[in-house]
């Protein structure tokens, strides 16, 4: 679970950087390509993790970025379609590379989709006789600790370059390595938490805290500490539910994310799918009070006054529905802008001072 | 004489190129390619649920289920691109990840309810087309039909709405209603890929065809028709590679389909980097 944890942190920073980006779908791509370097490097050194398995698959994540970049500027492929390519390619040898490995070799399909956090801690690190905890709770940490000082250290060119590549430019900085150190933290991330959770859910765990984050924020500082917090919270839930069920740990974080995602887009104080909703009927009721507002104002005092005041006429005159009219009245009452006397509804002074102030705008 | 298994997975593949082959030349002309891997992947939790539900594992049955989540899915996609300030491709990721993490959940809950029961469904992931039947080959045949059928009705509208959305509205088709007619399109043919090549390698398919057809022609009819010539081609060819190389068939033919694009890129007429190179 503390594994878990850490792999949320760990892949919520670079996440961040990559959906305001517009890159997210390459976290998809290099998770599956990365793939690649880990069986080459397998195949070179017989064994599922040795000191070349990282460098290969960093290196074979670039390279995706690289072979996509070149696509697109050869102007023969669009960007969506480049990226298509080149990762299904590269994850089919891979599989073709598997099955020449042979069944003996410790790393098969399916572990490389779902990954095995159940296995995590099993996998201790021991020294001189003394536990020092699971192996991955150790890598993963250390990866999630090395891109938050980077994260920290590059806070300013890293925001620049996100928000404005032309002025990043400008003042010096280059675009092009800030995408390719982006890629490569991403890259390194992704090959750290693969064997704890899989690819799948390193996708999830890199796109979807920052994308709850944005829905509840603008700010950078902000988004990246919320999709931290949002990535361990589902972390835990995940467990939760995996236990309750008896099912992929890995799935079910990814489907508690899916399920945080849709209550904030749904209830987020700015810009949830309700909250809109809300405001806009609210929005509608202060708009048909003002006018009936001025309405009244206009009328008050003129001999007409009697017959325009009541609710049958409101409704001739108005072109309301009756229960539309009844509703806008019974929220002017309430906020005290109008008052019954008898049959006739009026201004009380506070309706007309702002009546009035609607009517001078205009 | 090819073996009578052999044949049957040919004939299935080969409608497999063919319907993705058509069908992806609009998903690439309108820039929605990934969005064949985002429904691919949405597609695992339908399947799941379907057998859930029936308790069959009958490819039209599984089928039905992967197209109404892979569709639901799509639908919500575009839901939050449009009314938040998450970007398409966010989007698609989430929407990706997070389908195919409940479909994993369902995959293994599956599994530990009823020992045998996902032994069948654990094909789809990778595709499984050794076990393909007689049946399957019908049910593949059917939707394939189908989907040519209605891509050649709504031809017109289709081509339109590829190349420049707001001049379909503006001559008065209902784009939104086309939009979602294409859309079907699309997760009709990644349903039919699915068991073929499976979840992870369907966006392949997809994507491929079209974009080797692109290089070498430049109307959409032509382009269609050589993109359902080199999908049918390529499947067929990877089929036959694996049974001789003993490879497994999904990798193998998406390697197929990545070597028709590469040696497109290279040498297609005009536009090839071979012939830019020479020009220069």
């Amino acid at each position: 679970m503390a594994v878990a944890a850490a792999v949320a942190v760990a892949c919520a920073l670079p996440g961040t950087f990559l959906v305001l980006k517009k890159m997210s779908l390459m976290s998809d791509a290099i998770s599956h390509s990365i793939l690649l370097g880990i069986v080459m490097a397998f195949g070179m050194t017989q064994q599922v993790q040795s000191w070349l398995t990282l460098p290969m698959a960093v290196g074979i994540g670039l390279l995706t970025v690289w072979v996509s970049e070149g696509l697109v500027q050869s102007r023969l492929i669009k960007e969506d379609a480049a990226i298509g390519l080149i990762f299904p390619l590269f994850f089919s040898l891979a599989m073709i590379g598997i099955h020449y490995i042979g069944a003996n070799a410790h790393i098969d399909q399916d572990a490389v989709l779902l990954g095995e956090l159940a296995l995590a801690p099993l996998r201790r690190w021991q020294w001189a006789g003394i536990d020092l905890g699971p192996v991955s709770l150790w890598t993963v940490g250390l990866t999630g600790l090395g891109s938050l000082g980077l994260c920290l250290r590059f806070y300013k060119p890293l925001s620049v370059t996100v928000f404005d590549p032309l002025l990043a430019r400008s003042i010096g900085l280059s675009p092009r390595w800030g995408t390719y150190g982006l890629m490569a933290m991403v890259s390194i991330t992704t090959v750290v938490c693969f064997d704890a959770v899989g690819s799948v859910l390193v996708v999830a765990l890199m796109i979807t805290p920052p994308c709850i984050a944005l829905l509840i924020t603008r700010r950078l500082g902000w988004v990246l500490g919320i999709a931290c917090m949002v990535g361990v919270v589902a972390a835990l839930l995940g467990y939760g539910v995996a236990v309750w069920v008896d099912a992929t740990i890995a799935g079910s974080m990814a489907g508690v994310l899916g399920a945080l995602f849709l209550v904030v887009f749904a209830f987020s104080p700015s810009q949830g799918l309700i909250t809109q909703y809300i405001r806009r009927k609210k929005q509608t009721m202060a708009f048909a009070c003002k006018t009936l507002a001025v309405q009244l104002y206009s009328h008050e005092g003129t001999s007409l006054e009697a017959e325009e005041n009541t609710l049958s006429h409101m409704i001739a005159h108005m072109g309301w529905e009756k229960s539309h009219s009844q509703q806008v009245i019974r929220v002017g009452v309430e906020l005290g802008y109008f008052e019954w006397r008898g049959p006739h509804l009026h201004l009380t002074r506070l309706g007309r001072e702002w009546a009035r102030r609607a009517f001078s705008e205009t | 004489m090819i073996p009578y298994t052999l044949g049957l997975a040919m004939l299935a593949s080969g409608l497999v190129g063919l319907l993705s082959g058509a069908l992806g030349c609009f998903a690439v002309l309108r820039r929605h390619s990934l969005l064949g891997d985002a429904i691919a992947h949405a597609a695992l939790p339908g399947i799941c649920l379907a057998y859930w539900i029936t308790h069959t594992k009958a490819t039209g049955v599984l089928l039905v289920g992967a197209i109404v989540v892979g569709w639901a899915g799509t639908v919500l996609v575009g839901a939050i691109s449009k009314h938040s300030i998450i970007k398409e491709d966010a989007a698609l990721g989430i929407m990706l990840s997070v389908f195919f993490g409940v479909g994993l959940v369902l995959l293994t809950a599956l599994q530990r309810q009823d020992g045998m029961g996902q032994a069948g469904l654990m094909g789809w992931l990778f595709g499984s087309i050794a076990g393909v039947s007689m049946a399957d080959v019908w049910v593949l045949g059917v939707l394939t039909v189908l989907g040519l059928l209605v891509m050649g009705v709504m031809w017109h509208p289709l081509v339109v709405l590829a190349f420049d959305a707001d001049y379909a509205h503006t001559l008065g088709f209902h784009t939104r209603w086309i939009e979602w007619v294409l859309t079907f399109l699309l997760v009709l043919a990644i349903a039919v890929g699915l068991q073929v090549v499976g979840v992870v390698l369907m966006s392949s398919l997809v994507i491929a065809p079209a974009v080797a057809a692109r290089q070498w022609v430049q109307r959409v009819r032509s382009m269609v028709m050589v993109a359902m010539v080199l999908g049918v081609c390529s499947t067929v060819l990877g089929v036959w590679v694996s049974t001789q190389l003993q490879w497994p068939t999904g990798p193998t033919i998406v390697v197929m389909v990545s070597m028709v694009v590469m040696v497109s890129i290279i040498m297609a007429p005009r536009r090839g980097l071979w012939w830019r190179y020479r020009a220069r």
